[in-house]
């Protein structure tokens, strides 16, 4: 009986290692394999104030949430800047430095040996030194440690976290400040596992480095993996079935050190038929927001706002030796729809990069409504109204199409975390604000039904809605497109045309790049011809399209 | 030696979208075949369906008559059908020799790689020059004369070329497009070629297909499209 | 001296990596496994030149039998490349627990070869580490030899420098990827066998091969296999240049900093150029 509710123990210490570990790989999409180490210095930390210097009960346990927080956003400053394979090295490096401080700084960690009889937590007069006495503090502390991951994962930071991982540069064109997100995630996903570390400690008794290496995280991963990545009551379930199904093979006859190894085959084993047959796992990603059958808002989306102009004076930008953008001078006003035309490599996207903070220009300003949008990061530049959409959309595929808008709604407090776990109901109350609105704008692009599904169901043409969608929703009136309407239908041009003039006619700035010439006769009042990263002409787009020198130049 | 290309209701794209959406085209056997049409007309895409590099979800493709739809790539180039990608196809890490020798890698009597390689050098002289150069280093001019080169080194009866102006200076691009005619008239190639810049490319064309959101709307001879404006309409 | 013990890893997973993409983690108990096929051959009472023979063998074979049951499947079904870098990790634990069930957690020891010691100015150099490095210039340059000269050499540089050109001239790239793996597991299970004689053979020595790999390659430029030989020599270096004033247990975090150091510096490596 003791040794099923030591499993159950086990069982609770490893939910809050995998719902963390979940938020840092399946919520923000950072491969970050240290989380064992985030779990050992919680362990030694307890380990060292319990056991060596006498600390009581609960500060070890909080010391080690301070010391591995930091340790986490020591882990995240070079995944602010690389990714990928890159991360995953520097994060197993990471992981076997601190294996290595943990075995070799012998006057702190007591080396190979490990720290003994460390003290047992106290409660209520009660001594917690058998899994039965334990397992209620476990339980309650899990649940704790799970209550704060799922409300991150639920919370419209755990959606901007989500959409980081579809895209980062999507995410801060709608607003999202990256850095921050990636700071904050891994200094809570390392705090929640020093916990666990902590309660370890103090269950056990006993730590040493052995039980705190690499292959303790490819078993959380597993878990992970298993119970279905983006989802947090699978990790749940991930932990369950992974400590309890080895436990099965208690009961064929072997020696202990022999079965141990099988267990971890199992691991391994178990880890790449999922991937196979089930990558997804067993649960599918929440999705956050599900009440999309919320009535829109009243207020219509295409009401009328004071947009200024977007201005680019004299602006240069080159890459390598070549000019793509050679001195351009371009400003649009509002009200209207300006088309920017010109043939390939005439520098028309990277006058957008340069427009919205997504490249800065070596000479040259931009101005919005008069104000210098200088060195301003992307994320800042759409909060101060100017906003675009990409010519490969970048929409956040595993997000829903509600969803998808939702995380571009401007100034939504629940991005802060201060917010989502100190004033929950203003979240809530912004978040029912927020659907509302984000079906108005789904109703005024034509996606309103499809609301609920995700946005990699969506056919060509509703994704390149999603997109205006999207853009809409941030709030910015001067909206920059890029190739929005491109290899759409006619027919499916010809309901998408109303809705750009409805724009325009609210007072919003607007500028499409198109290579379609039907959508710039038909849309813009005004059409600017760019060419070698230079304006070389402007008027109406009859008059620039009859012009045989610039026709010439298209064709080149 | 050349041979015709056809393909009948081709549909391709990338999972749900049809960037292609059921197209027919044919090239005679020694004619060359332009295909134009605005960027994500679908043209990279049907050159990459074509070849066997993306995958068709509809309708066939024809080489000689022989039904070659979604074929694997090394078996249309064993079979004498060379592509030549977008963005300049070459190895940059080796060099123009050793790109040349890839070209060739299908090509199993030896011998005969020594008088395709002749042929190349004596298209594109600046090639022999640089042949121990590693082919990341030389201009993009050259580069896409060494991608063209590379394609020539089986001695193919078709090609296909995605863009080959692209990022050219106006001499280079028509010396591209000189090339080819040649290619087209010494080896007897067939040739389909994909283009942007229709000012360069239309008056080598015997034929011109226009391509608009994954669908023709023009098959015919050039001489009509010569006229901008008219060309301005289709676009 | 050590630096040739990396390089030599470096190579082997650089070539695997360069050629097919693939972070093959579980390079570490490949390479684990060949030490051990070795050793086998040894208390078959081989010598010991048939043994290391039979240690590359099984490294080769084991790598490629990694790749066509487990990786390829991946492939085929076009997965992403962190899918595939997690099943690694999977078959990284599987492999390198199966060892330990198969043979037992014992070091497994080779009795040296009687080895001389030669004076070299200062240094003092073992018949043992004057293998390391003459392994490494034999091997570098047979490969290098290979690589740039023979047909097939070149498609696995080829398909190194730009995969999808490598199928549009008609190579077949599942023949190039068994190739790699092949080469790039056999030319570890050298370091392997070497080490073996030197320290012995735990299963667990596989995982600090792959990160040591891994880590060369990535400060030698991804995609470039003279910097994957440059980046483990760089490592050797620095690890050399520590061991001074440095305990020997802290050694492997070196390697950590010397990586950070580069990354942060120059991101994509000393020598990458993707």
């Amino acid at each position: 009986m003791d040794y099923v509710l030591h499993v159950l123990v086990m069982v609770a210490l490893y939910a809050i290692l995998a719902s963390s570990f979940n938020l840092l790989i399946g919520y923000a999409g950072l491969f970050a394999l240290s989380h064992a180490a985030f779990f050992g210095v919680g362990a030694y930390a307890t380990a060292i104030l319990a056991a060596k210097l006498g600390v009581p009960f609960p500060l070890p346990t909080l010391a080690g949430i301070a010391v591995t927080a930091a340790l986490g956003i020591v882990v995240a400053l070079p995944a602010l800047r690389i990714g990928g394979d890159y991360l995953v090295i520097v994060t197993l490096a990471l992981q076997v430095v601190v294996t290595a401080t943990l075995l070799n700084w012998t006057g702190l960690t007591g080396g190979t040996d490990g720290i003994r009889a460390i003290p047992r937590i106290e409660l209520f007069g009660a001594r917690l030194d058998t899994p039965g006495s334990f397992l209620p503090l476990a339980v309650a502390v899990a649940a704790l440690c799970f209550a704060i991951a799922w409300r991150l994962g639920a919370s419209p930071y755990g959606r901007a976290l989500k959409a980081m991982r579809e895209n980062e540069a999507a995410a801060q064109a709608v607003g999202k400040n990256i850095v921050a997100m990636k700071l904050s995630v891994f200094a809570i996903a390392a705090a929640l596992a020093s916990v666990a570390g902590s309660l370890y400690a103090h269950y056990v008794s006993f730590v040493s480095a052995e039980n705190f290496t690499v292959e303790l995280t490819i078993y959380l991963l597993a878990m992970v993996i298993l119970g279905g990545t983006g989802n947090l009551a699978g990790s749940l379930l991930g932990a369950f079935i992974l400590a309890v199904l080895p436990e099965l093979l208690k009961f064929v006859d072997m020696p202990s050190d022999v079965a141990d190894k099988l267990r971890q085959m199992l691991y391994g084993l178990i880890l790449i038929l999922i991937l196979r047959w089930r990558p997804q796992g067993l649960l599918p990603e929440s999705a956050s927001a599900h009440h999309y059958r919320a009535p829109p808002e009243r207020a219509p989306v295409d009401a009328p706002v004071e947009a200024a102009a977007l201005e680019g004076r004299g602006l240069e930008r080159h890459f390598g030796g070549i000019a793509a953008v050679a001195g351009l001078d371009l400003t649009i006003e509002p009200g209207r729809i300006t088309g920017l035309i010109g043939p390939n490599g005439a520098g028309k996207t990277t006058a957008f990069n340069l427009l919205t903070g997504f490249l800065q220009p070596d000479r040259g300003e931009v101005l919005y409504g008069g104000r210098s949008l200088k060195g301003v990061k992307p994320h800042r530049i759409v909060r101060a109204g100017v906003g675009r959409s990409f010519q490969d959309l970048k929409l956040f595929t595993h997000l829903t199409v509600l969803e998808n808008v939702l995380v571009a709604l401007p100034r939504q407090r629940g991005d802060y975390l201060a917010y989502v776990y100190f004033a929950p109901w203003i979240v809530r109350a912004e978040e029912r604000r927020n659907l509302a609105r984000a079906m108005a704008i789904l109703e005024f692009v034509g996606l309103g039904a499809r609301a609920g599904e995700l946005a990699s169901e969506l056919s060509y043409a509703e994704e390149k809605l999603l997109a205006v969608a999207r853009l809409l929703a941030t709030g910015a009136q001067a909206l920059l497109f890029d190739e929005p309407l491109s290899g759409l239908a006619p027919n499916a041009l010809a309901k998408v045309f109303p809705l750009f003039r409805r724009l325009a006619a609210s007072g919003r700035t607007l500028c499409i790049i198109e290579h379609n010439l039907d959508v710039i006769r038909e849309l813009c009042d005004r059409a600017v011809f760019l060419d070698e990263g230079r304006k070389l002409a402007e008027g109406t787009p009859e008059e620039l399209m009859r012009d045989p020198q610039l026709s010439g130049r298209y064709f080149k | 030696m050349s041979v015709s290309l056809a393909a009948r209701g081709l549909v391709a794209g990338y999972g749900r979208k049809r960037v292609v959406d059921g197209i027919d085209l044919e090239v005679d056997a020694g004619r060359i075949l332009l295909v134009l049409g605005h960027n994500g007309a679908g043209k990279t895409t049907l050159a990459r369906a074509l070849f066997g590099l993306a995958r068709v979800a509809g309708g066939a493709v024809r080489l000689g008559g022989r039904d070659i739809t979604g074929r694997s790539p090394a078996r249309n180039v064993a079979d004498g059908f060379a592509f030549v990608p977008q963005g300049h196809g070459v190895f940059r890490s080796l060099s123009v020799a050793d790109n040349l020798e890839l070209g060739g890698f299908v090509e199993h009597e030896r011998s005969r790689l020594a008088e395709h390689r002749e042929r190349v050098f004596g298209l594109f002289p600046i090639l022999a020059e640089r042949r121990a150069q590693l082919a990341g280093t030389l201009s993009g001019g050259q580069q896409q004369m060494l991608a063209i080169g590379i394609a020539l080194m089986h001695a193919p009866r078709l090609i296909l070329l995605d863009e080959p102006s692209i990022g050219l200076a106006p001499n280079l691009v028509e010396k591209v497009m000189q090339s080819v005619v040649q290619i087209n008239r010494s080896l007897g190639a067939t040739i389909l070629m994909i283009e942007q810049n229709v000012k360069a490319s239309l008056p080598i064309a015997h034929r011109v297909a226009v391509l608009k959101t994954g669908r023709k709307i023009y098959d015919g001879p050039p001489e009509p499209l010569a006229d901008h404006v008219r060309l301005m309409e289709l676009f | 001296m050590n630096g040739s013990h990396y390089a030599l890893l470096g190579l082997g997973f650089g070539l695997v990596f360069g050629t097919t993409r693939i972070t093959h983690f579980a390079f570490g108990p490949v390479y684990a496994l060949s030490a051990y096929g070795c050793w086998f051959a040894t208390a078959l009472s081989a010598p010991l030149w048939l043994a290391a023979a039979a240690g590359i063998a099984t490294g080769a074979l084991a790598g490629v039998l990694s790749y066509l049951v487990v990786y390829r499947p991946f492939e085929r079904d076009e997965s992403p490349a962190l899918v595939i870098l997690i099943a690694s990790l999977g078959l990284f634990i599987v492999l390198e627990n199966a060892i330990g069930v198969v043979f037992g957690t014992d070091t497994k020891v080779v009795p040296a070869p009687p080895s001389g010691v030669l004076l070299w100015g200062p240094l003092v150099v073992t018949g043992a580490q004057l293998a390391q490095v003459a392994a490494l210039a034999v091997i570098a340059l047979a490969l290098g030899l290979y690589l740039t000269r023979t047909r097939f050499g070149k498609a696995v540089l080829a398909m190194s420098d730009n995969p999808e050109m490598a199928r549009i001239v008609g190579i077949d790239t599942l023949r190039v990827s068994i190739a790699a793996f092949a080469l790039g597991s056999a030319i570890a299970a050298v370091p392997a066998c070497l080490i073996l004689v030197k320290d012995g053979a735990t299963a667990h020595m596989g995982f600090i091969a792959v990160f040591m790999a891994f880590v060369a390659v990535v400060v030698g430029g991804i995609g470039s296999l003279r910097g994957a030989v440059a980046g483990g020599l760089a490592l050797g270096l620095v690890e050399s240049a520590g061991m001074a004033k440095i305990p020997t247990e802290w050694q492997n975090s070196i390697a950590f900093v010397v990586l950070f150091v580069v990354l942060l510096a120059r991101p994509r490596g000393l020598f990458g150029g993707r």
